[in-house]
């Protein structure tokens, strides 16, 4: 179960990133400076990369139930 | 020759053994499928307008990173739902049978349960993909629907023929006991008058 909650927190985080980075998406433009890449791009691969850490972290908390729930019926 | 303990045992064996990895790897699925429609899919929209950011591919590609989420969620699932329709088929059979099962028989309700289970599989999977297909390609969603519908008819029509045995037999035994109830009535009335 502290897993599962520590999971859930780090989705929050990366869903709490992509909002804020859909809704000022300026904050982002040192980092395009730093991959000499232009805002555009740098947005896009920033939501790619926040969207399959979720996914990851999703599929995390999916196996750390299942486990839960085998041990309980164990 | 199958014994009818030993196949309702395995059959139980493996739904116990299959059923919470399905379970656990459809509300995964799920979980996946709400953040992409409800979270991403809005914010790639909002980047993509082009009075805002302009990012017109995010979209599709947001899609796609989920669409290739799901069917490998959906892979994983396969091989359980096979398992667990073979287990099924498994108890169907055994119901029907004495003490032993034959093989064919075993056999013929397993292929009959698993067209079944490929249907209600692909539809639940086309179901859950439908928002992030149409948000690639819109057309693409209405084409697999058709493939789709043209596939299911076919496997559930060989899946009707595969039962088409207990089915006549089935009818026959009805057939007989009307005409047995029929001949009794018919036998009252001469009798009564």
């Amino acid at each position: 179960m502290k897993r599962i909650s520590i999971y859930l927190i780090f989705v929050a985080i990366w869903v709490a990133a992509s909002a804020a980075v859909a809704a000022f998406p300026t904050i982002l433009t040192p980092v395009a400076g730093v991959l000499n890449a232009p805002l555009n791009e740098t947005i896009a691969v920033f939501l790619s990369l926040m969207l399959v850490l979720t996914i990851i972290f999703l599929a995390l908390i999916g196996l750390e139930a299942g486990r839960s729930v085998a041990e309980h019926l164990q | 020759m199958v014994d009818r303990e030993e196949l309702l045992a395995a059959s139980r064996r493996e739904i116990y053994d299959s059923v919470p990895k399905i379970v656990v790897g459809i509300a995964v699925a799920f979980l996946i499928w709400l953040f992409g429609v409800l979270i991403f899919q809005p914010l790639a929209r909002m980047l993509g307008d082009p009075l805002i950011f302009s990012l017109i591919g995010l979209g599709s590609l947001i899609s796609a990173i989920i669409l290739i989420a799901l069917l490998l969620i959906f892979i994983g699932i396969f091989k359980e739902v096979v398992d667990i329709t073979n287990a099924l088929a498994g108890y169907a059979a055994a119901a029907y049978s004495r003490k032993e099962t034959p093989d064919e028989k075993l056999e013929r309700y397993q292929r009959a349960f698993r067209g079944i289970a490929y249907v209600l599989l692909a539809v639940i999977l086309f179901l859950f993909l439908l928002p992030f297909i149409a948000g690639i390609i819109p057309v693409l969603a209405g084409i697999v629907l058709v493939v789709l519908v043209i596939w299911a008819i076919l496997v559930l029509f060989r899946t009707g023929r595969l039962f088409s045995v207990e089915i006549e037999r089935w009818a026959a035994d009805v057939t007989r006991k009307i005409e047995s109830h029929r001949e009794e009535m018919e036998w009252n009335e001469g009798r009564e008058e």
